[in-house]
Parts: C-alpha cells; structure tokens; sequence
C-alpha cells in the first residue's frame, strides 16, 4: 500500500492547489462554476497542453524542444493548405504528421548523434519552420480553409468540443508511453542520467532521436487542431506555445534536470494555468495586473509544489537510514 | 605528548531528526597536537557529528568546549573564525578561479569593495613558498590534480589560523603517493600544535595517522582511547557490533571450462596485449596500481570504451565488442567503477533500476507491470536490499544498497561473465561482507566473475586467480596457493618492455 | 560606387569559400589556401559580370532604394512589400531591395545603419516604433540620405516624407460606422494590441473620441489581445460566460481578434446578436464581412500607398521634388457588407484569397 502511495504523493499536492483554486474561484465569480465555462477552460488548455505533453517528454529525457509553438504553426498550416488543395482531411492530417516528424527528426538526428545542445539546436529550428512556411505563403495566412476546421471546432456526440477529445487522447498516448512502454522506462533513465543509462545498455541516441521524433508529431497534432479551432491557417499563432508549454510542465512537476515527471502532473499544470487565466478574465481584471498576478501565482504554485516534495524526499532518506539501522 | 590538555571536547552531544535519532550521546575528547580517528558504518552518524560542530546542525543536547570554554556555532563561518577547519570528502572550490582567489576566498584584501589583486598575489605566493609548495599563485585550481587542491585546502585552513581541521575521507580519492604527502603534512602540523579530527575507513590509515580513536555506532560513541588499545579486528567488532573470524566468506566452488577468453586485447593509449581467461564458477581478480589499465580493458570488453585489435571468444565463440546492449546480448555484464556517474539512475526507484535492462518483465515494447514489480521485488529480497520500499529513489539510499541494487540489475539477466570493478568502493564493512557473499554464491552457481579491486586484501581473501597489471600490460598471474602481498606490490610495479 | 559594389562581391565569395574550405579540410590547409585564392577570383569576376550585366538591362544610373519593412511574416508588411516591388518595376531607374526586421526594433535599426553605410540612395521605412527611431532618421537625413516614413509615423522628423493611412482615421472611419449600427446604451467588449503598440493606441484612441465619449455605450470589459485570432477567442469565450447574451458588439483594435472572438460566439450560438467591428481590411476580413461575420472594418490600403510612396520616392530622387520631402495621407476606406464584392475580387485576382 505504502508502495503505491508514495509516488502519488506530489500528484496529490498538485490536485489540492487545483482544486483549491477552483474552491476560491467559485467563490469569487458566480459564473465560474459552470458546465460551460469548464468546457471553456478545458478547449482553452487542450492545444497547449497537447504541446506540454511534447515538451514533457523532452524534457524527462533531460533536454528540451523549443521548436515546438513553430513547427505546431508550420505543420498546422500546411495541413491546412493540403486539405484545401486536396480537400482530403486524412491525406491533410498525415501530411502535417509527416512534417511534424521530419522536423523532429531533424532535432533529434543533432542532438542525439551530432551532440548538439538541443537549447541552440531546437532555437534555429524555430526560425526554420518559420521560415519555410512564410517562404511558401509569402506571410499570407490561408483561410477558406472549409471543412479543415472540424479539427477544432466539431463536437464529439454533440458534447465533447473535439480538442479536449484530442487532448485527453494525447493524455492517454502520453501516459502510456511514459509508464507502460519501455520506450518511456528508458527516457526516465536517460534523464536521470544518460551515461548510466548507457552503461545499463540503453541505446542513448536511438531514444533520444525517437522522443524528438514523437515530440515532432504532437507538435503537428496541437498545430493542426490549433488551425481547426482558428479556422484558418496563421503560422505565427504557433510561436509562444513552446514556453507556455515549459510552464504548464515545470508546473506539473516535470523536473528541469530531466528523469522525473508525469502525463498527469502536465495536465493539472496546465490545468492550474487555464483556471488562473480564465478567472482574471471572469473577473475583469486589468490585463497588465494580469501578467502580474500570473507570474507571481506560477512562482507560487512552482514553490508550494517543491517544498512538498522536499519534505517528503526528506522523510523517505530518513526513513530509508532508519531501516538500514534495524 | 603535550601537556594533558583538551583541545575541543565535545559531550553528551545527542540530536534527533523526525523519526530517527541520529546521534545519542556522544563523547569524544579531542587532545592538543594528535590526530583522533573518527570511525563507524555508513550513517553512523559521523557526518551529523560534523555538521553539529561546525554548526550546520543546531544540537539538542550537549556541550562543546573548545580550550575548556563552551562554544556554539550558528554556522561555518562563525565555527571557521574560532579556528576550526572542515575539510570535506567532495571538496569545495571554484576550478575557475585562481590558486590565490580560492585562498583568499572570502577572505580577499580589499579596498571600498573592490580587490587588492597584488596583495592578494603577495601573500598568496608567501603561504605557498611557506608549505614547498612550488605553484603560481595564478594558476586555475581546475589545472592541479585533486591532491594538490586538498593539500591547499590544508594549507589555507591553517594559514587562517584554524586550530582544528576536520578531514572527512581525505584519501577516497587520491593515490597512495598523495597519500604520504598529505600525512607528512599532517605530522607536520601536529607539532606546531594543531589537531585534527580525521575521519575514515581505512584501516592501515588509521593505524598509520591516528594517536587516539573514537568508534561510532548507531549515533553513539562505542568507545574511545588511544590507538594502541586497537587491532584492526577489534575495530571491525566494534563497528559493526558483533565480532567476525573471516570477513572473507571464501568458498571452494568445483571450476568449470573456460567461459571467457581474451587474446591480445589491445587500445591504443591504455592497454597492449592483454590476454586472459576465466572459468565458470571462478573469480578472477585484476589487480594494479591505479591508471593500469584494469578497467580500461574491462570497460573495452563491455563495449563502453573502444577496443582496437584483440580477439575474445565466449564459450568458444567469437564476440567482438560493439557498444553495451551488443555485450548485454551476448552474456558480458559490468558493474562500473564510479556508482554514481555510470551506475544508478539516482532519481528513479529501486524497482526501475533494477529492471532497466531486463528483458524479462516486457512483453514487445510494453512493460509487464505486475512481473516486474514480483521480479524486483524477489531480486531484491534475495540480495537483502534495504530500504523503504521498492519504489525508494535509489539516490537515497547507502553505498552499500545503491550496489545491491546495480548487482540486481544484472542478475535480472543471463550472464557468461560478470565484471565487477570496485564493488565495494565506498561501502560499509557491513555491506561488504554482503556484497561478498553474493559473489560466492553466485561462483557456486557457476558464474564467471571478474573483479577489480584496489583494496589488495579483499582480492586475495576472495579470487580464485588474480591477473596484475603494470603501465597497461599484464604483468603475471597467481594462482591462489601462490597469493602473496608482496608478489602482487611486485607485479604491479613491474615496468615491462 | 561600382568599384566598392564589386570590391564587396569578391570578398563575400572570398569569404563563404573560405568559411567551406576550412570546414571541409583543415589537415592540407597550404593546398586548399592556394586552391581558394584562383577559385575565389574566379567566381568573383563570374558573380561581377553577371551583376554588370542585370545592372545594364535596367539602367545605367539606377538608384538604389531600400524598403525595411517591420516583420515580413506579417501579413500587411509583406503585403506592403509586394506592393511596393510592383510599383518600382514601373520605374526604370530605381531599384528596391527588402530588408527585414523580424519584428525586432534592434534589427530595424541595424538594417538601418547598414542602408546608410552601404549608401542606399533613399530608405523607406515601416516603423516599429516611430519615436523609438525619430532622432535616428533626422540624423540619416541630415546626412544625406532622405527617408520616408510608411503606413505609420508620429512625425518627429520635419524633413522625413510620409505616406500614411492614419491609424486614428482608421480607427474613426469604423467608429462611426460603429455608431450608426449600435444602439446608444449597448455594451461592447474591446479587444486592444499588445501593450505600447502605436497603431492600437491610435485607433482606441480614435473609437474613446468618436464612440464612447458620445454615448451610453457601456464596456463591459477591455483586455489585450496580442493581435492574436486565439486570444480573442479565448477572451470571447470567457466573456460569454460572464455576460452572457448581453454582449452587443465586440470592438477589436484588428481584424484577426475580431474573428477570433466571432468563431467563440460562435460556437457558443450568440454569434447572430453580435456585431463585430475590426481594423485592416485584409482579406481574412473581407471574407468574413461577405460571409456575414464581420459587420465592418477600415482598410490602410497598402497598393495606393505603395504607389503614392514610388512616386514622391522617384520625384525626389531626380530633384522634381526641390524641398526633399513630402508628406502625404492615403485616404482610409470603410469596407462593410456594401462594398465587400470589389475587394475580394481584387484579394482573390493578387493571390491572397484562393478559391
């Protein structure tokens, strides 16, 4: 039993902030505590948080992916330009796949086997994917993109707005990877520590160019449903998703060092920042206090979270010597 | 002797964590001018005695006299002002300073703010000319081997007056010709008055350096006097609480056919020509002097380090190096040297540790949950693993565990040969004693093992063969009617060719 | 001038073969170095003849002008820009080359510096920040080298010339439009620019004196948008929350807010008792004020402004023009349901609608 709680635990520290957020929310806005407004909250978080996932997996694996909100950008438009040459949604989708993961490949091809920090390398890709769409577009964005959009805008079974379908799947895809794949045992160990991960027979680079090649291709899934929700295709509406990403993540106890972190810490640091945003923006509050007060709450939320992890790592040594005694 | 004055006595000391009492009054009576040894297990509570006295920890109870008065330290600085020194096993400086700014630190001359460089030069220069110390006082700490940095730790505590040092481990990590230099030094400063509080493992050492001893056990002095009350044994007894006749549980296991054979093993810079063999259900040591080549040949077998020319058979077959999962594949497993650095994913449980490379608990490229948290947790129970629960972060736990659990890792697996290079660096008497009866069990079960070790006796007390290597060639082989001391010293100074 | 131009040529081609002769080998670096010097003035006299020649076949005596447009990843900056490259092609004795600025004042005013020192014979600026670059473009052209200022200007330079479309007569021009479509006591959200962002100020500015200072009209709440469609949609929605159906109008400093908050209201249902008031005129724009989404919005029409800015450029730069500058306002052009056809006809015939 102590086994299965311990690891639970900083989950746990993020669920109380969350919920007691949402208790002193509701009590400041009458409207905050409502089906729709959760609705609202959960499409506004899902693209960045598909992003975070993204973000999180690289970061576990001790780098990090600041090519994301670009290549999501990139990606998403081009989606949106195959489709309307096209007008197939699936040959658009996979064609914003295959981009997504082309350009991770190409991350991770320099940061795994050229050794490149992937700080400088991810930072040009950026401008690359930029680049290259504004290359393509001439700076125009595409509209008219017709039924591209219910990538963001349908419903599932009239209810489920379809980006919060696509980010509880990712959710899901990221938990899955994490926990049950060894693909994700391994990027917890490279993290860690990459060179006894090698020692351990880990194939370092191979997993490392595979995390930027599935960081790739959730980029180009938040690109393409991001393009759906705005329907029509703005590559620059992708840039600043990559930081905001590193928000919601180093929030949700991914740590910054690499070899620690969840799918679901990610969710519920997204989730704390949608929450915060939404109700500044209930509440009418001025948007330059707004930068303010979101600053001050993410340090807030970021120190709550380690002193609770510091206490309890602290205990688990004490205990952990106290045994060895016995 | 000097006249019968104490110098620091420390008594009644006790200090509690939540949960745990980490040290329960202890005594220890410090003499002007001598060394008193400080020795017990791992989380014996020596470091939290260190820290109460330079006053990172506040005690609970107890006195600290120093010259008789009562003192009490709110932190280092104030503690390094009244002249004590702490030397620390991981030791602190900024290699990208100079000589003279590492001194000097916080310390610097200076003026309205800003530094006096000539000055600082000046006088950094005289304490170097003052200890033979034959360096530039501009030179960058990152350039002097670590003893050197030591020594000038050394050499700054007393330059600022420190009448007491604290050294915790000195020599985990210098050779043994750094080793003289730094006891010279030591015996040097002793008879200017200073005395140290030296903390350690090592046995010769202690018999070597120390005029008094103190053992700590479970957060309480044992007992303490002068060193000649001590044998090495006694000390052992009294470590770990209960007396030991043969810490080598040796045993005589029947020696199969050879498992594993390497001819001709070169690399261009470390080793030549190194040719060896091992047999199922043997343990082969390497022996030498550190820079030989022991683990560089190892880690070449491992796929860790390139090999360039050479041939290996296992079992008959031809293996040839590629990287560490190739060697995994085939049979060769390696516990390394350094635990920390290319041993343990510090941040990470027990359980995925020790499943990292095991095949076994996957199903494709999915994890089997339920087996692996039944394997790990049989694997771990068989080698007596501690802790406080599997899902513990390695990083937490002692030396001793943090190696169980490696040795876990590999025996999740199939293994024709298992290196060991320094399983027991760094690790209490306990633990070693454990980690030795592992490696004969396993010889019983016919693994074939091979150990590398720096500790002389621990290689002659458990293999079954030992291989020596000198400048990186192997040098002899003994077998083990022919064990000696003195052999193996001789083999390993041997220059060949 | 010729000299220098080629002089420039051989050492950029000296120095990119250099830069790959010292990746590729580095261990016969005698050999490569001997080899790197024919091909370098090779290629020099090659790349020399070659610019002689497209030099040649549009004149003899070509001045050189340069465009530094803000950020040519924006729509309307390069927009502009191809709208000015066209208008230059209808002179035979000038030539313009695009320098970006990325969105970054920094690199604008680098750009800058390298226009003079390169002795570009006229610079046309889009300001990032006008009053940020004022005393900078007084000095340039107090050294000869004349500017004009585009689309935006705060005129702080007396001899600069300026072709602008006001950004509070932008802003005018759709608030009362605004007020003959709302009704006295609506209540309106705004949605504004980033923060120190001229154009927004300006056109806020334009809608407080026109709109709000006029009538009843009650903001219920104004927040920045970052120009962004999905932060106007992320505000939108909460709005709805908060306001429910009592939303009249949304009123964006920009049409991609603007949009943004209309796809949020949407899907939220309340998108028909709405009225969504934009600035730009884009095409994005026109296709939501045809499909019925947008109510209105004010163009800066970027053609008649490039031409306008060609011209007083070339009546300068051959002495028609003796003062040395001229300042000009493009008129701003109110786009609604009424006259929506003709301008996506023309977006659609330049490529920036596709059907």
């Amino acid at each position: 039993m102590k086994e299965i709680i311990k690891p639970n635990l900083r989950k746990y520290s993020l669920v109380l902030i969350l919920l007691g957020m949402i208790g002193i929310c509701s009590i400041l806005s009458s409207s905050f505590l409502t089906a729709t407004n959760f609705t609202n909250i959960l499409k506004q978080v899902s693209i960045v948080t598909i992003c975070a996932f993204a973000q999180g997996l690289i970061i576990i694996s001790g780098e990090i992916d600041l090519s994301i909100g670009f290549l999501a950008g990139m990606a998403g438009s081009f989606a949106c330009i195959m489709f309307v040459a096209t007008g197939n949604l699936f040959l658009a989708f996979m064609f914003g796949l295959l981009l997504g993961a082309t350009v991770g490949a190409v991350n991770g091809l320099f940061v795994a086997y050229f050794k490149l920090p992937s700080f400088i390398v991810t930072l040009a890709m950026q401008t690359v994917c930029f680049g290259i769409i504004c290359l393509y577009t001439g700076g125009q964005n595409i509209y008219k993109i017709g039924n591209f959009k219910v990538l963001g805008q349908s419903k599932l079974l009239g209810i489920i707005p379809i980006t919060v379908f696509f980010m509880i799947v990712m959710l899901v895809i990221t938990h899955i990877l994490l926990k049950y794949t060894k693909f994700g045992r391994y990027l917890y160990a490279i993290g860690g520590n990459a060179e006894a991960a090698n020692a351990a027979g880990v194939q370092v680079c191979k997993m490392k160019w595979a995390a930027f090649i599935v960081s790739g291709l959730f980029a180009a899934i938040a690109g393409m449903v991001m393009m759906g929700r705005l329907n029509a295709g703005i590559p620059s509406e992708g840039g600043g998703y990559e930081t905001d990403a590193i928000t919601a993540t180093v929030i949700g106890g991914t740590s910054f060092s690499g070899g620690a972190g969840t799918a679901f810490g990610t969710f519920l640091g997204s989730l704390i920042i949608g929450v915060l945003n939404n109700i500044m923006n209930l509440l009418g509050i001025d948007s330059y206090l707004q930068m303010i007060i979101k600053g001050f709450i993410i340090i807030i939320a970021v120190l709550a979270d380690s002193f609770s992890k510091k206490q309890k790592s602290s205990i688990k040594i004490m205990a952990s010597t106290f045994d060895v005694k016995k | 002797m000097t006249e019968k004055v104490y110098k620091m006595q420390l008594e009644n000391i006790s200090k509690s964590f939540p949960g745990v009492k980490a040290l329960d009054d202890v005594n220890i009576t410090l003499r002007a001018g001598t060394v008193h040894a400080i020795v017990g297990e791992n989380g014996a509570g020596k470091s939290t005695l260190m820290k109460i006295i330079n006053g990172l920890y506040k005690r609970d109870t107890g006195r600290i006299l120093l010259d008789g008065k009562e003192v009490s330290f709110s932190g280092p600085m104030e503690s390094s002002e009244a002249g004590i020194a702490m030397i620390y096993q991981e030791l602190n400086y900024f290699p990208e300073l100079t000589i003279a700014e590492n001194i000097f630190m916080k310390r610097q001359p200076s003026k309205a703010g800003y530094v006096k460089w000539r000055e600082m030069m000046d006088q950094a220069q005289k304490i170097l000319d003052y200890n033979n110390l034959s360096y530039d006082p501009k030179m960058k700490i990152k350039d002097l081997p670590i003893a050197n940095i030591q020594m000038l730790e050394i050499v700054k505590a007393v330059a600022f007056k420190a009448q007491v040092i604290i050294m915790d481990e000195p020599t985990s990590s210098i050779s043994d010709k750094e080793v003289k230099m730094l006891f010279d030094t030591i015996v040097r400063l002793k008879e200017q008055g200073i005395s140290f509080l030296y903390i350690s493992h090592k046995m010769d050492e202690i018999f070597k350096i120390a005029d008094d001893l103190t053992i700590i056990r479970d957060g309480k002095s044992i007992i303490s006097g002068p060193i000649s009350q001590f044998t090495e044994d006694s000390i052992i007894a009294h470590m770990v609480g209960r007396s030991i006749e043969n810490i080598y549980p040796k045993v005589k296991v029947p020696i199969g056919e050879i498992v594993f054979e390497a001819k001709k093993l070169c690399s261009e810079r470390t080793f030549k020509d190194v040719s060896l063999h091992v047999k199922k259900g043997e343990i082969v040591g390497m022996a030498g002097l550190v820079g030989a080549g022991r683990s560089e040949v190892c880690r070449s077998i491992f796929g860790l380090d390139p090999l360039d020319s050479g041939e290996i058979t296992l079992s008959g077959k031809p293996y040839v190096p590629k990287n560490v999962s190739h060697a995994i594949k085939n049979k060769v497993l390696m516990i390394t040297e350094d635990r920390k650095k290319e041993g343990i994913i510090g941040v990470r449980s027990c359980r995925e540790n020790i499943t990292l490379a095991s095949h076994r608990v996957r199903s494709g490229i999915f994890m089997n949950l339920k087996k692996e948290m039944k394997e790990a947790t049989e694997m771990s129970d068989k080698l007596k693993v501690r802790f406080a629960g599997i899902e513990t972060t390695i990083g937490s736990l002692s030396g001793g565990n943090q190696q169980k659990v490696l040795l876990a890792r590999w025996l999740m697996l199939e293994s024709d040969l298992l290196i060991l290079d320094e399983p027991t660096r760094g690790i209490d008497i306990g633990a070693k004693l454990e980690i030795y009866n592992i490696m004969t069990d396993l010889a019983k079960k016919g693994y074939a093992i091979l150990m590398i070790s720096s500790e002389l006796p621990e290689l002659l007390g458990m293999c079954d063969r030992i291989y020596v290597m000198s400048q990186g060639y192997i040098t002899g082989c003994l077998d083990r009617q022919d064990f000696a001391q003195e052999k193996v010293m001789q083999l390993a100074t041997r220059s060949e060719k | 001038m010729k000299m220098k131009k080629i002089l420039g040529m051989f050492l950029t081609v000296a120095m990119s073969v250099s830069l790959i002769a010292g990746c590729s080998s580095n261990k016969d670096a005698s050999v490569t170095s001997e080899d790197k010097s024919t091909t370098t003035s090779d290629d020099a006299n090659k790349d020399a003849d070659s610019s002689k020649t497209e030099e040649a076949s549009t004149s003899g005596d070509s001045f050189k002008v340069a465009f530094l447009p803000t950020d040519m990843s924006a729509t309307f900056a390069s927009w502009l820009a191809t709208e000015l490259k066209t208008a230059f092609e209808t002179y035979d004795d000038m030539s313009l080359t695009v320098m970006d600025s990325k969105g970054e004042l920094e690199t604008q005013l680098s750009n800058l510096e390298t226009c003079v020192s390169q002795e570009y014979d006229y610079i046309i600026l889009l300001p990032l920040e006008p009053a940020a670059e004022d005393d900078i473009v007084a000095g340039y052209i107090e050294q000869g080298t004349p500017v004009m200022m585009i689309n935006l200007d705060d005129f702080g330079v007396e001899n600069a010339s300026s072709v602008i479309a006001n950004p509070f007569d932008l802003g005018t021009i759709v608030a009362q439009y605004a007020m003959t479509q709302l009704a006295d006591d609506a209540n309106v959200v705004v949605l504004l620019g980033p923060s120190g962002n001229t154009d927004s100020i300006e056109r806020r500015r334009a809608y407080e004196e026109v709109l709000f200072s006029k009538t009843n009209i009650t903001i219920l709440d104004e927040q920045i948008g970052d120009w962004e469609k999905s932060k106007g949609m992320e505000l939108m929605e909460n709005w709805i929350q908060v306001h429910g159906d009592k939303i009249d109008a949304v009123i964006s400093m920009n049409d991609a807010m603007a949009i943004g908050a209309y796809e949020a209201a949407k899907a939220a249902g309340v998108a028909d008792n709405i009225k969504f008031f934009g600035v730009d005129g884009l095409a994005d724009a026109a296709v939501a004020i045809d499909n019925g989404e947008m109510t209105a919005t004010a163009l800066q029409d970027a053609k008649v402004m490039a031409l306008d800015a060609a011209g007083i450029c070339h009546e300068i730069l051959t002495g028609e023009n003796s003062e040395g500058f001229e300042k000009i306002q493009i008129p701003v052009t109110l786009i609604t349901k009424d006259n929506v056809a003709e301008y996506i006809e023309r977006y659609t015939d330049n490529g920036m609608i596709t059907k």
